[in-house]
C-alpha cells in the first residue's frame, strides 16, 4: 500500500479526517475542558475506503488530495507481463 | 449554562461527536497514526476544540424549528449532544426569554436622538480634521 501526493510528490506525511466522540465539561468560568476522546471510525477502514467515500486523505505539506494505491505491485506485474510478451514476439 | 439534560438536570458534563484530523506517517514498519503537529501548532487538538466550540455556538443559535421535540416532557432538544452523566440524549440549550418584538419604525424613533447626536459629532470632527499635507 502506498500513499502519494500527486501535486508535490510527498510520500511521507498525510492528514486523515476522523470522527471522534468527545466527553467534555463546562468549567465555572464558561470555558470547556475535554475529558475523554474516543474514535468512532476504524483507521484501517478509512485508509482502505479511500476513493469509495467522500472523505479525503490530504497531503500535510501542500494540502492537496493524496492518492492511495492499495496494491502497488499490480501495475508492476502488468508491466512485467507486457515485457515478457514483447520478448516473446 | 449552555446545555441542560432534561432527565437528570446535569449542566456540566456532556458528550458529542466531532471531526478531527490525525497524521498518517509512512514509515518502514508501516503506517503510524498520531496527532498532527506543526512547528507551533497541534492541529489535531486545535481542530477538535474549534469544531466543538462551533457546534456549541451553532446549538446555542438554533431556534425551535431546528431542534427535535420530546413529546414526553414537551420540550425541544438538540440532536448533537447527550448527557455524560445519565446517558440521556435529551439535552437542550436552556430556555431563553423571547426577543422583544419591536417594529423598525419604533426602533428608529427610539434611537433618533442618539443618531442626531452622532451626526452632529461627525460634522464637528469633519471640520477639524488635521491637514496632514501642511506638515
Amino acid at each position: 500500500m502506498q500513499i502519494t501526493c500527486p501535486a508535490c510528490g510527498n510520500t511521507k506525511r498525510f492528514l486523515l479526517p476522523l470522527w471522534v466522540r468527545v466527553t467534555f465539561k463546562f468549567n465555572t468560568d464558561g470555558s470547556i475542558a475535554i475529558l475523554h476522546v474516543r474514535q468512532l471510525e476504524s483507521l484501517e477502514d478509512k485508509l482502505t475506503d479511500q476513493g469509495q467515500t467522500s472523505f479525503a486523505i490530504t497531503c500535510k505539506e501542500c494540502g492537496g488530495a493524496a492518492d492511495v494505491i492499495l496494491n502497488e505491485y499490480e501495475t508492476l506485474k502488468e508491466q512485467q507481463a507486457q515485457r515478457a510478451a514483447l520478448e516473446e514476439l | 449554562m449552555k446545555l441542560l439534560c432534561l432527565r437528570c438536570g446535569n449542566s456540566t458534563y456532556f458528550e458529542t461527536a466531532v471531526e478531527t484530523v490525525l497524521e498518517v506517517t509512512v514509515a518502514e514498519e508501516g503506517f503510524l497514526v498520531d496527532q498532527a503537529l506543526y512547528a507551533d501548532l497541534d492541529y489535531t487538538a486545535e481542530t477538535l476544540r474549534a469544531n466543538l466550540t462551533d457546534l456549541l455556538e451553532y446549538t446555542g443559535r438554533q431556534a425551535e424549528p431546528d431542534l427535535l421535540f420530546d413529546a414526553e416532557t414537551e420540550t425541544y432538544y438538540s440532536r448533537y449532544f447527550s448527557c455524560a452523566r445519565c446517558g440521556q440524549d435529551r439535552v437542550a440549550p436552556p430556555l431563553k426569554p423571547p426577543p422583544v418584538e419591536q417594529s423598525l419604525t419604533d426602533e428608529l424613533n427610539q434611537h433618533r436622538e442618539e443618531y442626531l447626536r452622532l451626526r452632529k459629532e461627525r460634522q464637528k470632527y469633519a471640520n477639524h480634521l488635521s491637514r496632514l499635507w501642511q506638515h
